[in-house]
């Protein structure tokens, strides 16, 4: 199923299916590993468009809302 | 994609001579953060070691010297940074130092993270530096199953590659040894392959950069920068005689490779990169699948950063430290007062007794008191950088930001806002310095320019005078808490109108690692200690130096020529006491001052707020250091004891001021002027006096109007 990441929920598997940030954030995100075609766990997702957590190849990545919004996955 | 190691001649790799060297050997440190850098160059240095500031910038330029290695070597830790993409100020920083050609470049890595880590290293080499590979945290790495062929590696790439476990001291003799090598041995040309493609494009861009961008090194650096269209490296290319050419071909280049793989230039650089570090890792590390190193992370944070408790043990942990900051600093602290009492007393007596020398009022009370009045608060700072480094360390430290992050959206600032602020209810000098971590440079002024409002440990002196001198006990408590609270309601707003108008544009989007939970080592949570409080000590021993002399002046001279209570007690109008009779002059002295007259001279300024010339005089001095206020005021009243909180000075306060004054003066002196030593701090991190002025002016004057308001409001109620 494809959605946004800051619809997923806490425990989803989801991978990246594309990135509709601007240039920095795109590379900053693939810098911590999360690049299109990446897997992450969804560890932590706060209420009230609150950051999320993303643990994804022994990494933990903390990650706003409104940057979440721009991201789209498939999570089963 | 993946990418096969080829060794193809071209422009990129041309053999180069280095000349001899015939100064000390330049080793820089580069990793990402989070890679253990720092007790790797804690171990290489040892307390050799000195921080600074790069000029302009609020990064952090720490460099030591190696006694280890054959020749003298200096080294220099670069910030940590993901890559050197130039988006923040540590990455152009880190940038510039590895253009300057140093002679071995550590680029140290985590083990378990070589995938994102290696990234930097591709850099690195793009760079034409000449490097050292420092696999650090190597037993993590074992204790997850992983092993590397070291060996096979450095084939490979061509240049050292050394395990290592810095904070335990394991394998720094073989990184040394390694350092030494590369240092005899340059790379001649590195076998970097990133695709025909995209290698043939920088290739091609290389050869027509004019000789003076094209340096020895680094070609293939400075075309990448010009394929992906980096703005300084554009501009500076263009500029040289022949440069038009080489920009225009990158730029053709650029729109052929987009137009082939449909996705932004640097993204598919960046993707490349990590293409040939997939193809190195295939070769050299051998690992079982599906390992996770995190569990127990991520199991922590499962209930460290959990939705609904996540905040309430935040809040429990940070009362801790602040607990313990204040009743463990409570010791040393009274201490330090008495050895600076006795320091004081000391020199005196170099002089006989009852001298008015104006070189031992100097000494005794312009410096040994001026300077010893903020030494006092070392044990307070010195604890408060321990609690932080050890939760830092921890990695405890990550979470709050995530933790704090949404609040302080709300006010347009930043979950990396929250730690200095915080810390500013010690002393607002290290808070301010604490916004380094703050990547965005909008981010990081207004958090610094809000953060005097977070009620700091010297103004505590002055609540506890004033506030029993105007409320009755019950009031007492819920008032000190009220002030706090509003200095932080007031910091709130005031970082969300920044951000709506001076500071105005997008929010920079939050993405952070969050390390992995540690065991701190004591030596590493010491080390970062005692470097953050040098700074503070430093500023202990110049800023506040030469301001106390300037404020003792200015409240010493010039003398009055005779005093009026001789005058009245050689008439027998007065029959005192000696210490009264001191205390009277003393009082005279103030108010024949260059400050008395001045407080004088500015009292109409502040009568609309109800203050007099004696509080604005005493005021002056607070501008300094906050708590002189006390101090200052005691001498205005002429108490003998100096007025130290004494409930004499409470009384004749109560009697000569409405407690609407004392509300009023309250409201002043929490948000107005902070002292002159955040001024200059604020001055040093911003890079410009510009902020610096604006924060003095700004919150003097929100701080006088809002006086004002309470002052003419409260006298319309009452």
């Amino acid at each position: 199923m494809t959605v946004r990441l800051v619809e997923c929920s806490r425990g989803d598997q989801v991978r990246i299916l594309r990135i509709d940030a601007g240039r920095g954030a795109t590379l900053r995100l693939m810098n911590m590993g999360l690049g299109v075609g990446a897997t992450a766990a969804v560890v932590q997702c706060s209420p009230l468009h609150g950051p999320l957590l993303l643990s994804h190849g022994g990494t933990e990545v903390a990650l706003g809302y409104h940057l979440a919004e721009k991201i789209l996955v498939e999570k089963d | 994609m993946t990418l096969t190691l080829l060794e193809s001649p071209s422009v990129l790799s041309a053999p180069r001579a280095r000349p001899p060297r015939a100064r000390p050997l330049r080793v820089a440190l580069a990793g990402n953060p989070n890679c253990g850098k720092t007790s790797i160059f804690n171990a290489l240095t040892g307390a050799r070691q000195h921080v600074a500031n790069y000029a302009g910038v609020t990064v952090e330029r720490r460099a030591g010297t190696c006694p280890l290695l054959n020749e003298p070597g200096e080294l220099i830790d670069l910030p940590g940074t993901y890559s050197l993409n130039a988006y923040s100020p540590e990455e152009r920083v880190a940038e510039a130092e590895l253009l300057a050609g140093p002679d071995v470049v550590v680029v140290v890595t985590d083990s378990t993270q070589l995938q994102r880590h290696l990234v930097l290293l591709v850099q690195v080499m793009q760079l034409g530096a000449n490097p050292v590979l420092c696999l650090n945290m190597a037993d993590e790495a074992r204790a997850a199953g992983q092993t590397i062929d070291v060996e096979q590696m450095e084939r490979l790439l061509g240049f050292p590659v050394v395990e290592t476990v810095g904070h335990r001291g394991e394998g720094i003799d073989r990184l040394v040894a390694a350092i030494d090598r590369a240092a005899r041995n340059p790379v001649e040309r590195h076998k970097l392959v990133l695709g025909e493609d995209l290698d043939r494009a920088l290739d091609d861009i290389a050869r027509a950069l004019p000789p003076p961008a094209r340096p020895e090194q680094g070609a293939a650096w400075v075309a990448t920068r010009l394929l992906v269209g980096d703005q300084r490296q554009t501009r500076r290319v263009a500029a040289l005689d022949g440069g038009e050419e080489a920009v225009a071909l990158a730029r053709l280049h650029r729109t052929r490779l987009e137009a082939a793989t449909g996705c932004d230039i640097a993204v598919f650089v960046t993707e490349r990169y990590f293409g040939f570090v997939d193809g190195l890792l295939r070769e050299v590390r051998h690992r079982p699948r599906h390992v996770d190193t995190r569990q127990l992370t991520d199991r922590i944070d499962a209930v460290v950063v959990h939705r609904l408790a996540g905040l309430p043990l935040f809040a429990l942990v940070m009362f801790a430290v602040f607990w313990l900051t204040f009743t463990v600093g409570d010791y040393p602290m009274g201490w330090i007062d008495a050895g600076i009492a006795r320091l004081g007393e000391g020199l005196s007596q170099l002089w006989p007794e009852g001298s008015d020398s104006p070189l031992r009022s100097l000494l005794v009370d312009g410096m040994v008191g001026g300077v010893g009045g903020v030494i006092v608060f070392l044990p307070n700072i010195l604890l408060l950088f321990l609690g932080l480094a050890f939760l830092e360390d921890t990695g405890y430290m990550a979470r709050a930001a995530f933790l704090t992050d949404r609040l302080m959206h709300r006010f347009g600032l930043h979950g990396k806002s929250f730690i200095p602020l915080v810390t500013g209810f010690g002393c607002s000098i290290p808070g301010i310095m604490a916004t380094r971590t703050l990547e965005n440079e909008r981010d990081r002024l207004t958090t610094m320019l809000v953060l005097p409002l977070m009620s700091c440990g010297a103004r505590l002196p002055i609540w506890m005078l004033l506030i029993p001198a105007f409320f009755p006990p019950a009031w007492r408590a819920p008032t000190l808490w009220m002030l706090y609270g509003f200095g932080i309601a007031l910091a709130l707003l005031l970082a969300l109108t920044l951000r709506r108008t001076l500071l105005r544009g997008d929010d920079a989007p939050f993405v952070m690692e969050l390390p992995p939970y540690r065991q701190p080592t004591l030596r590493s949570v010491v080390l970062k200690m005692l470097t953050r409080s040098q700074v503070y000590l430093r500023k202990a021993g110049t800023t506040i130096l030469a301001i106390s002399i300037l404020l003792w002046a200015a409240t010493t001279y010039p003398k009055p020529p005779s005093y009026q209570v001789d005058a009245q007690l050689a008439k027998g109008e007065l029959a005192l006491a000696p210490e009264e009779v001191e205390a009277r002059r003393a009082a005279e002295d103030l108010e024949h001052s260059i400050a008395g007259r001045l407080g004088r001279a500015l009292a109409p300024v502040f009568a609309p707020i109800g203050f007099d010339w004696k509080i604005v005089t005493a005021m002056i001095g607070a501008f300094a250091a906050k708590e002189v206020f006390v101090a200052q005021m005691g001498i205005v009243y002429s108490l003998a004891d100096g007025g130290q909180g004494t409930d004499s000075l409470r009384a004749l306060l109560a009697r000569d001021y409405s407690p609407l004054v004392g509300i009023s003066l309250m409201v002043f002196l929490l948000i107005a002027a902070p002292c002159m030593a955040t001024i200059a701090v604020t001055r040093r991190e911003s890079g410009s006096w510009r902020w610096a002025l604006l924060q003095l002016g700004g919150l003097t004057a929100i701080g006088y109007l809002l006086a004002l308001v309470v002052c003419q409001l409260g006298r319309l109620v009452i």
